[in-house]
């Protein structure tokens, strides 16, 4: 048996773990990004879908009867997004319109023109399900058909083009974090190996006195999970610095990110370091501990 | 107390092997407990792999092995660090970790062998230290020690879970005549409070000024001189 040159004392459990904690933080922070993606898309979709709406111009000159009947016959229609119980749709007048608009342009402009060239308009939310464009289009040539009704418009619906993108970024980060994840495993697999070939004398002695193999592998194990929780850490703290940057870049960005979510996300990724810490180096273990120490290489 | 009765050590028609190669074949012993048995043979004979496969560091394919109230033919290597907790293992790869003191060194063992008391593993470290005759050597590295007291200290860490048997190979191997008596008196000073040995040995005086029962690993067999003699002497 090679006797150890150095009479260093060594510790049972120690490794090298520079490379191990980055590569794990690495794969963590990558997996972060992508759960960050998910959460901001997620809201983003939700409060675009909260504010589809259609506009709906009356004619000029319809009576109070009127007005109120179109209502009706809108607020009765499924698409119509129902809020506690509640038809989502809005009638502004004209003189409101007149005055909304005079306040955002600081003119005067019935005034000036002696006359409001505004119309009485209802806002229809439309419920997520008919938000396809196809959809709101026969939406719209359907409430064109209603008397009165002068003009309908809408803004198209960006989310099915949102979600699309964000799918293409999605399967790219979740195919990043799947092979780092594969590297982590390797290279713990591999460290352990090393750990285990330099320390056989110990561990030889142990087994010779009758340490059973968890009291020998304990200490790999603690250090291992120690160690997948510290990479946590690192990637969470990467993830916040990410966000925050981000946020200088786009304003608002931040608002998109719900703080429970935010503190779900970072919980998970300390736990997945753990847990890959501790499984693969458990594993390693298992495999090398099987074999005799000095066939290792 | 079945086990107080039965044999330490109990091989029943086995086959011992290195690799895929038979060392010895066929062999069939008993140690009762309290035995000293010598185990000799010329180098290469087979002792180290006998020695191995009974503190089931080998495997073997044949026959049945009993150690120490564990049946090695079906042990589960779970349960193989409880079996080498009731025997004592003297080899010469086996040595002090050289980067800690003896006390270290035995504590070690104490706490890998489920240890936890604090007091009584003191009390324990001070007594094996006290019966191999080295009290006062303690916080020395092993460095600091000689040849004969290093392996004291071997000898100090085998006892420690009070085993039923120490299996020592070659324990005075490297050692010069005078200290190895010394070792040597040490091992009957424990085999005479109980304790057995089976001590692969190439010393013929200790054989001479101490008989006792022999096993000789001659070309792939086992004789045993409690069954019929043999010639002791010869090439070692
Ligand atoms: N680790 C090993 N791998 C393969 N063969 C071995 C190994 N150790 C010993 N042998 C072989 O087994 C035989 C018995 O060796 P050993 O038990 O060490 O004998 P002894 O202890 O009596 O000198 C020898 O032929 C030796 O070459
Ligand atoms: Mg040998």
């Amino acid at each position: 048996m090679a006797k150890d040159k150095k009479y260093r004392k060594k510790k049972l459990g120690s490794y090298p773990f520079a490379s191990v904690v980055f590569s794990v933080t690495l794969a963590l922070f990558v997996m972060g990004l992508f759960g960050l993606l998910i959460l901001t898309t997620n809201n983003l979709t939700r409060l675009i879908q909260e504010n589809v709406e259609i506009q709906v111009f009356l004619h000029k000159g319809l009576s109070q009867n009127e007005v109120v009947k179109i209502t009706k016959i809108l607020s009765s229609k499924d698409y119509v997004l129902k809020s506690g119980g509640q038809a989502q749709i809005q009638h502004i007048t004209k003189e409101e319109a007149a005055e909304t608009f005079m306040e955002e342009t600081g003119e005067d402009f019935v005034n000036f023109l002696g006359d409001n060239p505004l119309r009485d308009v209802i806002k229809i939310k439309v419920s997520p399900e008919y938000q396809a464009s196809q959809n709101l289009a026969e939406i719209k040539k359907e409430i064109g058909f209603i008397s009165g009704v002068f003009e309908v418009t809408y803004i198209e619906n960006l989310v099915q083009s949102i979600n699309k993108n964000v799918r293409k970024i999605s399967y790219v980060l979740v195919g990043f974090t799947v092979i780092l994840l594969i590297v982590v495993v390797v290279l713990i697999n591999n460290t352990i190996k090393l750990a285990l070939f330099s320390q056989r004398f110990l561990i030889r002695s142990m087994q010779l006195v009758g340490a059973t193999s968890s009291f020998i592998r304990k200490p790999f194990l603690s250090r291992a999970s120690w160690f997948g929780l510290l990479s946590g850490m690192l990637a969470c703290a990467l993830i916040w610095g990410v966000l925050q940057l981000a946020e200088r870049e786009i304003e608002g960005l931040i608002d998109l990110v719900r703080m429970d979510e935010l503190l779900v996300l970072t919980a998970a990724m300390l736990l997945v370091g753990l847990l890959v810490g501790f499984i693969s180096t458990f594993a390693a273990i298992k495999k090398y501990m099987k074999m005799s120490l000095d066939e290792l290489y | 107390m079945e086990l107080n009765s039965r044999p330490v050590v109990e091989v029943s028609e086995t086959d011992i092997y290195q690799e895929s190669h038979t060392v010895l074949s066929d062999i069939s012993f008993k140690i009762e407990k309290g035995e000293f048995v010598y185990l000799i043979g010329r180098t290469g004979s087979g002792k180290s792999s006998l020695l191995k496969t009974l503190y089931a560091d080998l495997a073997f394919h044949k026959g049945a092995i009993e150690v120490a109230g564990y049946d090695l033919t079906k042990i589960k290597s779970k349960n193989i660090p409880y079996l080498r907790r009731k025997i004592g293992i003297i080899f010469q790869d086996f040595q002090l970790f050289p980067d800690r003191t003896v006390t270290e060194n035995l504590t070690f063992v104490m706490r890998a062998t489920g240890w936890k008391d604090r007091t009584k593993m003191k009390g324990r470290l001070a007594e094996v230290l006290m019966r191999v005759g080295l009290g006062a050597a303690a916080e020395k590295m092993p460095h600091q020690l000689s040849g004969g007291e290093q392996q004291r200290v071997v000898i100090a860490r085998a006892l420690i879970n009070e085993p039923l048997i120490l299996f020592a190979d070659e324990p005075t191997g490297n050692l010069d005549p005078e200290v190895s008596s010394g070792i040597f008196g040490l091992f009957k000073e424990i085999n005479r409070s109980g304790t057995s040995v089976l001590m692969a040995t190439h010393n013929h005086k200790f054989i001479e000024d101490h008989p006792a029962r022999v096993l000789k690993c001659d070309e792939g067999k086992l004789l045993d001189s409690a069954e019929h003699e043999f010639e002791l002497s010869g090439h070692y």
